[in-house]
């Protein structure tokens, strides 16, 4: 008999109730706390250390006194940057941001021509910037030039930048460039005198692409945990406001710019981590520019004009297909240009153009397409699947009974690995099987997910050590030449288990092209210097070693209140984002 | 009671070790967190640089080695290593966004406990509502009604769920001119972190992941009641001429319950892993997501942290569950 009062039974539903409750009713105590002050745990923008009211009557902006609403400009990211360092980060979406509020000292506009951002001028041999001996360039700063929180931007930072990239207590992302310093001289707050250790062409897109602050940092041992990697003071049009880590990154005006207060008051970069997430804001509005998506997603947006703006910018990111050329890690038959180029010849890559990526872009010819370094007399290899089989019959290899072409007892078979889940490349591989099926080919599709495909050496990631025939995946070489240059393709670079970080996985071995990208690191001329990257491609055009398959395609959404909107694709989407509107 | 839990928590002690262990190998094994640094773009000087800056060059495992000089050298290896850090509350750093993990996982542990307790509470009651109802009105049209609907609802995955609220209610709505739902984040950054705010971007998220769990649980508790209301002990208490109603919530509520809480306690590791699934759709800002965004990375001090967190979590909840019980039933004793 249960002898318990009826009282009894309440608590136990209480306690229930409490239980399962608590961590709500916790959380909400918590979040609902602050509602005064600032959202929770932001990562807060340093408070300026004099405490300077934003000066409002220092600069007389022309702004009415019953000040409406700020004109705000919020950009839908499908992925949270990682960090807002420069020297820190290799994500694209971390540099888009860092860009507006710490540019560096160049920067590229829409036609890839290189202009001074924070420099004076670019430096060239006419104006004395370079030396004779190609190998001392000196910098100059534009006069004026103010940190965020207004301390002068001098010439000692940038020496500052360079000591930090080379610290060994700084875990930086990379030290292109910056280990080709010998020394920096700083006569004067605005000239800082770059000492190579040799001829080094690529400088001005590897160094001082955004630069640290001196007086911030310059006292710390290291500045992985500095709180400026989050919160940055930079000397770019926007001032770093908030991050709401997973939500959004706010930045607003910064009125002392260079050029001159921008037009937006703020920018919100609002951070959807699911791309369909981001394609549901841009169809509601809740996002004004919508960055990066893939081509799948065209015929959706074309649908949405004249509210929301398409836009679409063939880049020099290159969609093209790998053969293993490792004598020992790749198919015996690869080394065969004849087998190489039938395979290439009977690719029908403009149907794959026009039918999956709607004729927005178009066939790739090089791995430096759309550059100003593409040999443009290189045209792309037709689809001419008649060739193709002449060629394999002269080289010996005939059609067995199943359809399948061979020689000595090897098949002309192999395996095809891209990254898996990316409907675009699958698709895309699907016809290529075809293609070459037709032409007695065949082609297994053995996909694995992104980070096994690009897993490294050691860790037996396909690609890296080699274990893959063909693969499929998007690189370029940009902003400049070497950029995926002179460590894709040289002997010297192919990943082995005493170099395993080596990244030609190609595994390309041509004497010749390594004597000309040795050459083209070392010329500063662009002129001089392109012709180099001409003959280096007309050699591996006519060697096969890749078949590239189309330019992708940078796809952004504008609704039509954005006003000034004009990406470039080569460096910098946000060029010119210190004259962006909206209506 | 108090012994039984200090003898509990305990042994979680080795089960989390063995599981950090585990899961710390074979997130070596599968990923390389230099690999998603950058794809081919990282220079191979760079990347070895980083690998022996992050200590990536050091065994997982500990290692004792013997050179030919019979001189030993023990390394103590990366878990080892990150185990230490983790037992001086120094969960060490994300590799790829340089934060202390603790703070990272600070600033997410509290959405994600707003999203899900919402959506938990809600299951719960409801599920107590729908289930005990349509128990006692077996085969009436309401419980048919139920059953169907509990079907479907259990069928969805849950993002093709999410996604399908997320169009319908803030794209479509709004298309169509009705009052819509944002289509993401904690609250409009105009207004600004409000309790309105946070209520009016909870409803779809907290929707995608109650409707699932609802239709789960209805059926799971109807079952249990209807189990328990043909015992004898209901029977007799219904000719003793107890109200159908206290019969239903004290009798047979009470009994059903038993399984049912196992059941909210075991899926709790299910509801945090759904919790991913809705926190990348509708753009919460939630711990699911910052666990699944840094596993692409391979960026294992945050993983081993969050999984720390949820492991402790599980532990936490099996041994509620089991103090839960004694409230329930008095005949379970814990010694």
């Amino acid at each position: 008999m249960n002898r318990r009062s009826p009282r009894s039974a309440r608590p136990v539903a209480w306690v229930l109730l409490i239980v399962l409750a608590a961590p709500i009713l916790a959380a909400c105590s918590q979040a609902v706390a602050p509602t005064a002050v600032p959202p929770p745990q932001p990562t807060q923008a340093p408070a300026q250390p004099a405490t300077a009211p934003p000066q409002p009557s220092a600069t007389p902006v022309p702004k009415p006194t019953d000040t409406p609403k700020p004109k705000s400009l919020t950009i839908g990211l499908h992925q949270e940057p990682d960090i807002l360092n420069w020297d820190y980060t290799n994500e694209w979406v971390a540099q888009l941001v860092i860009e507006t509020i710490n540019p560096g000292l160049f920067n590229w506009d829409d036609k890839n021509q290189i202009f001074p951002e924070l420099a004076a001028e670019v430096p060239s041999q006419t104006n004395g910037g370079i030396s004779a001996d190609n190998k001392t360039i000196t910098l100059k700063l534009r006069p004026g030039l103010k940190w965020h929180d207004g301390t002068p931007l001098t010439s000692a930072d940038l020496k500052f930048t360079w000591q930090a990239v080379m610290n060994e207590k700084n875990t930086v992302a990379s030290r292109d460039g910056y280990d080709q310093i010998a020394g920096i001289d700083t006569p004067d707050d605005t000239t800082a005198v770059v000492h190579f250790q040799d001829v080094y062409a690529p400088w001005a897109s590897k160094i001082f692409r955004s630069i640290m602050p001196a007086h911030i940092l310059g006292s710390m041992d290291s500045i992985d945990k500095a709180d400026w990697n989050r919160a940055p003071i930079g000397a770019g049009p926007y001032k770093f406001v908030e991050w709401v880590s997973g939500d959004h990154i706010t930045v607003a005006a910064n009125p002392d710019y260079w050029r001159g207060r921008p037009k937006l008051d703020r920018i919100i970069w609002k951070i959807y981590p699911d791309v369909e997430g981001l394609v549901a804001a841009v169809k509601t509005g809740d996002v004004d520019i919508g960055v990066d998506f893939t081509e799948a997603k065209i015929p959706e947006f074309e649908q949405l004009a004249p509210k929301v703006r398409l836009v679409t910018l063939p880049t020099g990111w290159v969609e093209h297909y790998l053969f293993n050329l490792g004598p020992k890690t790749g198919p015996p038959f690869f080394q065969d240009v004849n087998v190489r180029k039938a395979i290439a010849l009977a690719i029908d890559r403009q149907t794959i153009v026009d039918k999956l990526l709607f004729g927005k872009t178009k066939v790739a010819r090089t791995f430096w397409d759309n550059t100003y370094w593409e040999n443009t007399a290189i045209k792309a290899l037709p689809y001419d699947p008649e060739q193709a089989k002449k060629l394999l019959d002269d080289a010996g290899w005939k059609v067995g009974p199943d359809g399948i072409r061979a020689k000595g007892g090897v098949k002309l078979s192999f395996t095809h690995t891209t990254q898996s889940g990316n409907q675009l490349r699958e698709d895309v591989q699907l016809l290529v099987q075809q293609n070459l099926k037709d032409a007695g080919i065949e082609m297994k599709i053995q996909n694995v997910p992104a980070d096994t495909l690009f897993a490294g050496f050691t860790e037996g990631g396909p690609v890296a050590s080699g274990t893959y025939q063909m693969a499929g995946y998007t690189d370029g070489a940009f902003p400049d030449p070497d950029n995926g240059g002179s460590n894709y393709w040289t002997c010297g670079q192919i990943p082995t288990a005493d170099k395993p970080d080596g990244t030609n996985w190609y595994r390309v071995c041509n004497p010749e092209l390594d004597k000309l990208f040795e050459q083209a690191v070392r010329v500063v001329d662009p002129a001089e210097r392109k012709k180099l990257y001409d003959q280096i491609q007309q050699i591996m055009a006519d060697n096969v070693y890749i078949i590239p398959m189309y330019d992708r395609l940078d796809i952004y959404t504008a609704a039509d209140r954005v006003v000034g909107f004009q990406p470039g694709w080569f460096s910098s989407f946000y060029w010119n984002i210190y004259a962006w509107d909206v209506k | 009671m108090t012994t039984y839990i200090v003898r509990r928590l305990l042994q979680a002690i080795p089960l989390l070790l063995i599981i950090t262990a585990v899961v710390f190998v074979l997130i070596q094994l599968t990923g390389d967190p230099l690999a998603a640094y950058g794809r081919g773009r990282v220079r191979a000087e760079d990347r070895a640089r980083l690998r022996h800056q992050l200590g990536l060059d050091q065994p997982v495992l500990p290692a004792i080695t013997l050179d030919e000089n019979r001189q030993i050298t023990v390394v103590p290896g990366q878990y080892l290593t990150w185990l230490g850090r983790v037992a001086s509350f120094d969960w060490g750093e994300s590799i790829v966004t340089k934060q202390p993990v603790l703070e990272m996982i600070g600033n997410r542990l509290r959405n994600t406990l707003i999203l899900m307790g919402a959506a938990y509470v809600i299951t719960l009651a409801a599920s107590l509502l729908l289930g005990v109802y349509s128990a006692a009105r077996q085969y009436s049209f309401f419980d048919n009604l139920l059953t169907t609907a509990s079907f479907i609802g259990y069928s969805f995955p849950i993002f093709t769920l999410a996604l399908l609220l997320l169009y319908l209610f803030a794209v479509n709505f709004k298309a169509w001119g009705l009052p819509y739902f944002p289509t993401g984040g904690m609250y409009d950054l105009e207004a600004g972190p409000t309790i309105p705010q946070y209520l009016w971007h909870l409803v779809l998220p907290v929707a995608a992941l109650s409707i699932i769990d609802i239709a789960g649980y209805t059926r799971f508790l109807r079952s249990s009641m209807l189990e328990v209301l043909s015992q004898d002990y209901v029977r007799t208490a219904r000719a003793k001429g107890v109200m159908e109603r206290i019969i239903l919530l004290r009798h047979a509520l009470k009994n059903a319950a038993l399984p049912f809480v196992t059941l909210l306690g075991l899926n709790l590791p299910f509801a945090l892993a759904g919790a991913i699934v809705t926190e990348t759709i509708f753009a919460w800002p939630g711990m699911g997501r910052l666990f699944w965004e840094h596993v692409q990375k391979s960026d294992y001090p945050v993983v081993m942290g969050i999984l720390l967190v949820v492991s402790v979590a599980v532990v936490l909840f099996q041994i509620i569950t089991d103090v839960t019980y004694t409230f329930l039933d008095p005949r379970i004793r814990l010694t």
